[in-house]
């Protein structure tokens, strides 16, 4: 009888744990995940290359030195989007994607055949996991240490959506 | 029937007057580190013992019964302790008892204060190589005031003498109690020694009192000196401790018994001077007529030149100012363990070097799409200390996202040290806001307290993680793995405990 209650203690967190996800294969995260179209692996390829972002997304984008990280890294950032490079290396040459956040409506993003904007209403994301922090989290299934979220606020909207590489 | 009455207080004063063994044995738990121990060197020891004779108005308290001390200076060694690497200095010394004995003068600093006692052996049983099987061992102060004594069976500390209060207050019958002129009386009293004609008197005189201050406490059980009752605890850990050469199955080597004097010479009471008064960072206690320590918290000493108490050695305080155990030099935490992730890249997902993390533009070991992960992940609940592992230059800072928000590595503390001639660069993320240091650190110094600064709060919230110190190495200015540049050893492979560090 323990035995039972055991398993079902520990079948039950399980599917508590694995509840806070909406788990993306490799495709899903580098092709899947866009950001006004462009896709996180061209954004991860651009390497905070200034004039490929331009390119991606309009010359009003800019860079701005990041003299708090505690190694070599910048922002390159619009209006309506940011984007965080650090270079682990502190070479300058070999910055990576660390953080997306969305400032506003005017970017619209899409995950798992979603399109969603700042403002929309979370039954956008009907079939997919909220997670007990009110947020949409998707992850990639094989290392977890990619994260877009959507978090959805009092009135049911979606009020922030960031993409954290861990 | 009034000879049956007499017959009674006849026995029950016999009964007050023999100093009993405790029942209890002895707990072999190992003495604390002690810290601010030093030696005495051979000219402090006999200037000491110069400067108590001098003095003798001080110990001339009756013309009779005074302990006779001829010590043989010739005789002047170190000895090494358990738990310190201070030496215990010691003399061989005559005293005017009678039986097979060897007492000793012991010395040592503790806390810049020279302490002494007298130490005597009765070897009852010896092996072949002279180390103690059976015994009793005793501890005076240059006054004669009983401090501590042991019986020694099978090589072990297995009993304490304790002199019963009524001895003390009794004085009245003292005929009765200290009538007994066997000198291997375990009760030693001065007054024993009434009978005694041998000796050279041109010494230090010390006459003790009848009953020593030293030897009453409310429970009758004896000398104390502690309120921990006696110092039976630290003998047996002294003399087990694995520095000290074993004195073979069941017998104890002279360095072990000296090893068990100085832990009882490092425990013992300090008293006041001749003008009364206690050494720095002590009060005198009017009431006991003893020096009390200034630092009340257990195992804390007092730091003469910052005038503060310090943390049992090996230990730092923390920021409720309580004392904390430091870790090995090398290690940022007293237990270096990985915190595996939560998700799917769990153990692999915290060590460094692994393909552990999602990049396009990368291919790991032949990964596409993998980026190696940077730096380990340490458990460390929240509030915890965080150590600096090396000697070094620390500089807080905090990673701010181009909104100004806290961001990434949140609050963070490099500490940039030279190790084995190459510079070190070890930078922990996610501490808290206060208490993070900036400026030289030494090895063992708290640089920050564990946090959920930075992207550490939403991972844990999101349940990825749990809580941990984010540590990134540098080695000459390039990505190095953390864990080699750790005292304790893991595995960088698996993550798994090798080598603890101590």
């Amino acid at each position: 009888m323990k035995n039972i209650i055991l398993t079902i203690v520990i079948l039950f967190a399980g599917i508590s744990c694995k509840a806070q996800f909406n788990y993306l294969n490799s495709a899903e995260v580098f092709d899947g995940i866009k950001f006004n179209n462009v896709s996180l692996g061209d954004i991860m390829i651009a390497s905070g290359d200034l004039t490929k972002m331009k390119a991606f997304f309009g010359n009003d984008i800019q860079e701005r030195p990041n003299n708090t990280a505690p190694f070599l890294a910048k922002f390159i950032i619009n209006n309506g989007i940011s984007f965080g490079f650090e270079d682990e290396t502190d070479s300058g040459n070999n910055y990576d994607l660390t953080y997306i956040t969305v400032k506003n409506s005017s970017v619209i993003v899409n995950v798992k055949g979603l399109s969603v904007k700042i403002g929309d209403h979370k039954s956008k994301f009907k079939g997919f996991k909220l997670n007990s922090n009110n947020k949409y989290n998707f992850t990639d299934k094989e290392t977890g240490s990619t994260s877009l979220f959507f978090k959805i606020d009092k009135h049911d909207k979606v009020s922030e959506i960031k993409y954290i590489s861990y | 029937m009034k000879y049956f009455k007499n017959l009674i207080l006849f026995f029950s004063l016999l009964l007050l007057c023999n100093c009993n063994f405790e029942e209890n044995p002895i707990e072999d738990k190992k003495i604390e580190f002690i810290k601010n121990v030093k030696t005495v060197s051979f000219q402090d020891a006999k200037s000491h013992f110069d400067m108590k004779k001098s003095k003798k108005q001080l110990y001339h308290k009756t013309s009779k019964n005074n302990i006779i001390i001829n010590p043989d200076w010739n005789t002047l060694m170190y000895n090494d302790v358990a738990y310190t690497n201070a030496k215990l200095t010691t003399a061989k010394t005559e005293i005017n008892r009678k039986g097979n004995y060897s007492s000793e003068l012991c010395f040592i600093n503790v806390n810049n204060h020279l302490k002494n006692v007298i130490f005597t052996v009765w070897k009852d049983e010896t092996d072949q190589n002279d180390n103690l099987i059976n015994g009793r061992v005793f501890f005076n102060d240059l006054e004669g005031n009983f401090i501590d004594g042991y019986k020694i069976e099978n090589g072990i500390f297995t009993k304490s003498y304790v002199i019963k209060k009524q001895i003390q207050k009794a004085s009245l019958f003292s005929f009765l109690f200290f009538q007994s002129n066997d000198p291997e009386d375990p009760c030693w009293n001065l007054d024993v020694l009434d009978g005694f004609d041998g000796g050279v008197l041109d010494e230090v005189i010390i006459t003790a009192p009848a009953a020593s201050s030293g030897t009453e406490n409310e429970d009758g059980n004896g000398n104390d000196g502690n309120s921990g009752g006696g110092y039976g605890a630290y003998v047996n850990g002294a003399t087990s401790n694995n520095s000290m050469p074993l004195g073979g199955g069941g017998s104890l080597s002279n360095n072990q018994i000296n090893s068990a004097a100085a832990a009882i010479l490092m425990a013992s009471p300090v008293r006041p001077d001749e003008d009364g008064k206690c050494p720095d960072g002590y009060v005198l206690n009017s009431t006991t007529n003893e020096c009390e320590s200034i630092c009340k918290q257990e195992g804390r000493t007092y730091n003469t030149i910052t005038e503060k108490c310090d943390c049992p050695l090996g230990q730092v305080e923390d920021k409720d100012g309580k004392c904390v155990k430091k870790p090995c030099v090398g290690d940022p935490l007293a237990i270096v363990e990985i915190a595996p992730q939560l998700g799917p890249s769990g153990m692999q997902g915290a060590l460094h070097d692994t393909c552990a993390r999602y990049n396009e533009k990368y291919t790991c070991k032949g990964v596409r799409g993998r980026k190696k992960h940077d730096g380990v992940d340490l458990k460390n609940p929240y509030g915890a200390p965080i150590f600096a592992s090396y000697d070094g230059i620390a500089k807080e800072d905090k990673q701010l996202n181009d909104n100004g928000e806290l961001d990434g590595a949140g609050y963070y503390v490099g500490v940039t040290s030279r190790v084995n001639g190459k510079k070190i660069r070890l930078v922990y993320f996610h501490l808290q806001k206060d208490r993070r240091t900036s400026g030289t650190v030494k090895a063992g110094d708290i640089i920050g307290y564990q946090g959920v600064s930075g992207n550490l709060k939403s991972a844990i919230e999101d349940k990825n993680t749990t809580s941990h110190v984010h540590v990134k190495a540098r080695e000459n200015d390039k990505p190095a793995e953390p864990l080699d540049h750790f005292k304790t050893k893991i595995d960088p492979k698996t993550g798994q405990l090798i080598n603890p560090c101590n």
